[in-house]
């Protein structure tokens, strides 16, 4: 029961680019707190495997759309911080412009309202 | 409420210590073997294993629950080696590349110092032993197949001898003399050009007559040193910071 309720491989797959553009837009974080975010945004249905995070931050790293950061944080603890590029800042917007016409379509289909563009 | 939770816990632990430090550096080493994980990475990935176990254990779960939750959500280590090479298949096979060149270099380092030593010792023989010594011993030093084959098993041997301890999973030593020397690329390219460069002076010492100087910079250490070397340092993995000696935040 639990198990059909979990969003399916290839869409967290996909949407992890725009959720990732999105909780930084939002201000520097580092993977841990992302993956706590994601997961208590989608009340746990988003559930991502700690490791898988990794490599997709590295990759929008290597795109130029995130730079990342050692830092001491306040407990003292070293942490990894990413934060947008201002390259990423225009693929957020590219990004969320498809998201919400793919919305949308389902949206009409489905007769649910709208979300304005 | 702290009370409560400690009692049940310590009579746990008088069964079973576990002890989370010791969990977490077995982790550790385990990842630091898997291909396709740089020491960035690996530093990153412990920091989130050591964020996840002190979630847990502000949520009241043992070390040893903490410690098992964290490594689960983290995933195994040869998945995350898999995950990250499939990220990126390019660094797998620089890292590859990397081997094979510091293979390369540890070979001709490894006979160079060997011919070396043998040469050392072989002078501190006095002379007057091969007098003494039989007609057939002199003679079969001499034969130039013999030295030949000689030269060659101390420039192969001690090489084969390294692989095989590391083969057998005793490379404790030679992983921390790497560790050292691969720390950063200026920490490399220094100590190998000034191990090559002293090496193959005492080598030209030596033998001082029978080649040129010249000779001696342009041939032997520069192509079959540092060149590799520099090819070494180019395709090092970019290190991290040095690996934190953490303590494990007791909350």
């Amino acid at each position: 029961m639990y198990k059909t309720s979990m969003i399916a491989k290839d869409l967290v797959a996909a949407s992890s680019k725009p959720l990732v553009l999105s909780i930084l837009a939002d201000g520097e974080s580092y993977g841990y707190e992302i993956i706590q975010k994601v997961r208590e945004l989608s009340g746990g249905q988003i559930e991502w495997s700690d490791g898988m995070l990794y490599p997709v931050l590295h990759r929008l790293e290597r795109d130029g759309l995130i730079d990342s950061q050692w830092k001491k944080s306040e407990t003292g603890r070293e942490r990894k911080y990413y934060s947008l590029a201002s390259e990423g800042q225009k693929t957020l917007i590219a990004e969320r412009q498809q998201w919400l016409t793919v919305h949308n379509s389902l949206c009409k289909l489905w007769k649910l309202k709208l979300v304005s563009m | 409420m702290a009370d409560g939770s400690q009692q049940p816990m310590q009579i746990m632990e008088t069964k079973t210590r576990f002890d989370v430090t010791v969990a977490i550096e077995k982790w550790r080493l385990e990842v630091a073997a898997q291909p396709g994980l740089t020491s960035d990475n690996q530093h990153e990935l412990e920091t989130h294993l050591r964020e996840s176990v002190d979630e847990f254990r502000k949520r009241g779960l043992n070390d040893e629950e903490s410690f098992w939750l964290a490594y689960r959500r983290v995933g195994p280590p040869h998945q995350l080696s898999e995950e990250f090479s499939a990220a990126d298949p390019r660094r797998i096979w620089r890292e590859r590349a990397f081997w094979l060149a510091l293979g390369y270099f540890a070979f001709q380092w490894l006979g160079l110092l060997c011919r070396l030593v043998l040469r050392s010792v072989l002078l501190l023989i006095p002379d007057w032993v091969g007098v003494y010594a039989p007609l057939w011993w002199s003679s079969f030093w001499m034969s130039t197949g013999t030295s030949a084959a000689f030269s060659l098993a101390v420039s192969v041997l001690p090489f084969v001898f390294l692989l095989l301890l590391v083969a057998r999973g005793r490379g404790e030593t030679i992983d921390f003399a790497a560790r050292c020397l691969l720390r950063s690329r200026r920490r490399l390219i220094l100590v190998g050009t000034v191990s090559v460069l002293v090496l193959n002076w005492l080598t030209f010492m030596s033998l001082r007559g029978s080649t040129g100087f010249a000779l001696f910079l342009a041939g032997d250490s520069t192509i079959h040193y540092l060149v590799p070397l520099a090819v070494i340092a180019w395709l090092m993995p970019i290190q991290a910071k040095p690996s934190p000696a953490e303590a494990v935040t007791n909350s």
